[in-house]
């Protein structure tokens, strides 16, 4: 049984709030929400690419913006011929290095972004063994895009809805 | 900046994964908002284990939830190893399995309401930054 099934997390990055609900007790924003996929148990988005759209992960616990799968940007024509750097990370495995790239354009939750960092590494790193061998994930959103909103995760419903912060926050 | 991840996994390694395993009949709703941090560019909460305040991860990108294995033993959480896990480098972990545990996650402690919190094997533990 999941932990979030039938429950809603919103987080608030400019209170600096969170407040987990029933699925059924909150009131739904008036903005349009966005679908939520739960991929193998794990909240994901659909988003705009430019010409390319990518399923990504949203993680409170990833820091980075953006992180791809090396096998997504391969197969992505405008992404696979981008410049590549070398950055170092830090996982639950210890430290390593890893290809990045600018992403020249991403568009979700109602707000364009562009010349995005994107760290690229492979998503076999799946958490519990073969099972996340089973979830094709295109890559990751971490907080330094999601803080840039606030988020309704609503897991009973499915649905996300993403307001929009001022730019300074 | 390693010092501070060192410092904060050593107290927070309790990695509270949203997509755990809290059944829905039992899930702990927060009457009001609380308060978060972002510790390392990662969101942050504070979590009651057996009477101790303690930060823990909120991730969202998990399917299950961590606590590091040296906290658990101060805790008096048994576990065991039961197999490896993957990092984000893609390289394999050792974790475990714990007892069941009950945790507080924001005021409403219910026994049982966590089934089980696996037990990353590696001491320190170091955040997920991918």
């Amino acid at each position: 049984m999941d932990l979030l099934e039938n429950t809603a997390v919103a987080l608030d990055f400019q209170k600096m709030t969170v407040e987990i609900q029933p699925s059924r007790s909150i009131v739904p924003p008036m903005e349009n929400p966005f679908p939520l996929k739960l991929n193998w148990d794990r909240p994901t988005l659909l988003v705009d690419l430019g010409d390319a759209e990518a399923e990504l992960l949203l993680d409170t616990a990833a820091s980075v913006s953006l992180h791809l799968s090396r096998s997504f940007v391969r197969d992505t024509p405008q992404l696979k011929d981008l410049p590549a750097s070398r950055r170092k990370i830090v996982g639950i495995d210890g430290a390593h290095e890893q290809d990045s790239i600018i992403v020249p354009y991403i568009a979700f939750g109602g707000r364009t972004f562009s010349q995005v960092p994107a760290s690229i590494a492979p998503l076999g790193n799946a958490p519990w063994g073969n099972s996340a061998l089973k979830s094709k994930l295109d890559g990751i959103i971490g907080v330094g895009l999601l803080k840039r909103f606030n988020i309704l995760m609503d897991f009973g419903r499915r649905l996300v809805w993403m307001t929009a912060l001022p730019a300074s926050s | 900046m390693y010092q501070v991840l060192g410092w904060t996994m050593r107290h927070i390694w309790a990695f509270v994964c949203l997509a755990g395993a809290l059944s829905a009949a039992q899930s702990a709703a927060w009457a009001a908002p609380r308060a978060f941090q972002l510790l390392d560019g990662q969101v942050v909460v504070t979590i009651i284990i057996k009477d101790r305040e303690l930060p823990a991860l909120l991730d969202t990108g998990a399917t299950e939830s961590l606590i590091d294995k040296d906290l658990a033993d101060e805790l008096g959480i048994r576990s065991r190893q039961t197999g490896r896990t993957y990092g984000a480098s893609g390289r394999k972990t050792p974790f475990g399995r714990t007892q069941d545990v009950m945790i507080d996650i924001g005021g409403d402690r219910r026994a049982g309401a966590w089934e089980r919190i696996r037990s990353a094997m590696h001491s320190p533990p170091r955040a997920y930054a991918y």
